[in-house]
């Protein structure tokens, strides 16, 4: 079957349209993965993810987070209390929770801190971290 | 004849070009008063000057303006849990500390806001941000001297159920003279408003009296 020239030339303006919408998308999660750091985290993590002295661990070029990368959705949600040991410094100061971020906010935040402030963390996707957020403790 | 004219005419704009001593600004009200000096009745202005006070800090010793006596000093408001401004003043305040570290002519005075930070609370929190108690206080005391305090270096706290943590404050630095008069307010969690803190400190150490 042969399709007329006129069709055939959609294909590429409609893979161009894709395209845009996929990064779009993308820089939009990004984006609000930024966003809400800014909101919920900076303060304490501070802008370039460094942390406070021997008070608040730094998330930036962090072993932590590239060891256990499963774990951060639910601290995020729920805070964490006890020490905490992150590139060879050991941490003892209670993070609050913050149970008003969703399954969807959290998801960003978590990515937006992998793969940033010199982490090069894999991304994880929305089922692994829905699945994070279920097996909390 | 002219040439020494304009050589004149050059001395004398220079002279009066000659730069001011450069002086803070004092804040806060102020009050015209009579008072007696020589036998005879001047007016002097009364500024508005921090009250005595007494807190205790995180090396269980008592804190009184007296501790502050001859010194210039930085003071601020905040506790050991606090998720919102906090973290960030202390970086600010930090920095502070490190420039005039080595300085006797200055010291800081923290103020914690919550009933929960106990003296060891504090002392565990100085030991996590390396800081000594022979330049940074971390004082509490009873909460509402405290917070009558906090209205005399024109801050704000309250406590309040719905706020993160459980209690509202404003994150400014207060820049205090030898007087214990005010001489400049800075947002504590803005780094430029702090270099701004940085520079009215040395203008303030080299002030004539």
């Amino acid at each position: 079957m042969r399709l007329p020239k006129s069709v055939l030339a959609v294909f590429p303006v409609l893979f161009f349209i894709g395209l845009l919408l996929g990064n779009l998308f993308f820089f939009k999660t990004q984006e609000q993965g930024q966003k809400l750091y800014a909101q919920h985290c900076a303060s304490c993590h501070m802008e370039k993810g460094e942390g406070l002295a021997n008070l608040i661990p730094p998330l930036a070029e962090a072993d932590w987070l590239a060891q256990n990368p499963e774990k951060v959705a639910c601290i995020i949600r729920y805070g964490q209390t006890g020490e905490v040991r992150v590139n060879g410094k050991t941490y003892n100061h209670p993070m609050p929770a913050n149970l008003q971020l969703s399954d969807t906010e959290i998801h960003n935040i978590t990515n937006f801190i992998l793969s940033n402030f010199g982490n090069k963390v894999s991304k994880r996707t929305f089922e692994q971290i829905t699945k994070d957020l279920r097996t909390c403790h | 004849m002219r040439t020494y004219r304009i050589i004149l005419l050059t001395v004398i704009i220079l002279w009066s070009c000659k730069e001011k001593e450069k002086r803070l600004p004092i804040l806060g009200e102020r009050q015209a008063i009579q008072v007696e000096k020589d036998g005879k009745v001047v007016t002097d202005t009364l500024y508005h000057t921090i009250p005595a006070f007494r807190f205790i800090n995180q090396d269980s010793v008592e804190v009184t303006e007296k501790t502050f006596e001859g010194k210039i000093y930085v003071t601020d408001f905040f506790f050991t849990t606090c998720p919102s401004i906090c973290p960030k003043m202390k970086q600010q305040m930090l920095r502070v500390y490190e420039k005039y570290k080595n300085d006797d002519r200055i010291l800081l005075l923290s103020h914690s806001i919550s009933r929960e930070d106990s003296v060891p609370v504090l002392r565990a929190y100085a030991k996590k941000i390396n800081i000594s108690s022979k330049k940074w206080h971390l004082v509490t005391g009873k909460w509402n001297d405290i917070e009558q305090m906090a209205k005399m270096y024109f801050v704000t706290v309250t406590e309040d159920k719905n706020e993160p943590g459980g209690y509202l404050h404003s994150g400014h630095f207060a820049l205090i003279d030898k007087q214990r008069r005010i001489r400049g307010i800075y947002e504590g969690t803005n780094p430029k408003e702090v270099d701004k803190l940085l520079e009215d400190i040395d203008i303030l150490l080299n002030e004539t009296p």
